[in-house]
């Protein structure tokens, strides 16, 4: 097993938890898994801050969940690894899926949204701190 | 009727997503799994246009894009490359060889519905 799956329900909605890699191997699987057990879940936040390794098949899974939950169904991506940041800053994915990022400040000059943040941190949605953002772990 | 599409993709994984995006979208959508079982495809069905990777065993979709390109029976059928290779090298081969677009993994659903709508006069 790749991945593991894990679930918090909150009167908010449900968080979701991937842990692992997030890679072609693990998302042929993954795709299936998530939309059986998952298919009716309303408000989805997916916990990206256990992922230790992603490659374009999961950025592309992750394209395509922000695709299919939307509307009511909506799914927020929250506390992205670095794996996840590397990736998304390497293909531009900030704009196309618009949920805040948290950047330790230690690792700021590692990504290129520091440009961004230069110019139009408000448009980034892109928020350095010395610490990962407080989320309850699942 | 819904418009027929075929796509060509080694990778099960993203001849799911693209496939499940097109079907929502309402299209009658055929996948196979390299240029050579593509071509199989095309003896046995006609497709109003065809989404196709570039790096794949048996027939690789540069080949594939060729052979397409000398049937007289599907040589208009609009072919969109969708695929991790962004050389611009390779993408003029691609486009040389009649490719009408070139998109690159990983994509937006969107760019690659209006991608396809625009050929399909939609």
């Amino acid at each position: 097993m790749r991945y593991t799956l894990s679930t918090l329900n909150e009167e908010t909605g449900t968080t979701v938890g991937i842990s692992g890699e997030l890679t072609i191997y693990a998302v042929s699987e993954l795709l299936n898994d998530f939309m059986d057990i998952y298919t009716n879940a309303k408000q989805i936040q997916l916990d990206l801050s256990e992922i230790t390794a992603i490659d374009t098949a999961g950025a592309q899974f992750l394209i395509f969940l922000k695709k299919i939950y939307s509307g009511e169904n909506s799914i927020k991506l929250i506390r992205h690894s670095k794996p996840v940041l590397k990736i998304f800053d390497l293909y531009g994915l900030t704009g196309f899926f618009g949920d805040p990022l948290s950047i330790k400040s230690s690792q700021r000059n590692e990504f290129s949204f520091k440009y961004g943040l230069k110019k139009h941190p408000e448009r980034m949605n892109v928020s350095v701190s010395a610490q990962s953002a407080e989320v309850k772990d699942v | 009727m819904s418009k027929k599409l075929l796509i060509i993709d080694d990778s099960a994984v993203f001849r799911k997503i693209v496939s499940v995006h097109l079907k929502n979208a309402g299209f009658d959508v055929f996948e196979a799994i390299d240029g050579l079982d593509g071509l199989e495809k095309l003896k046995a069905n006609k497709f109003d246009l065809i989404v196709c990777d570039i790096n794949m065993p048996n027939m690789d979709g540069i080949t594939f894009l060729k052979t397409v390109k000398q049937n007289p029976d599907c040589k208009f059928t609009p072919i969109v490359m969708l695929t991790t290779e962004s050389q611009e090298e390779k993408k003029r081969e691609g486009l040389d060889a009649g490719a009408r677009a070139w998109l690159t993994k990983p994509f937006s659903p969107e760019d690659l519905l209006v991608t396809i709508n625009k050929f399909l006069g939609m």
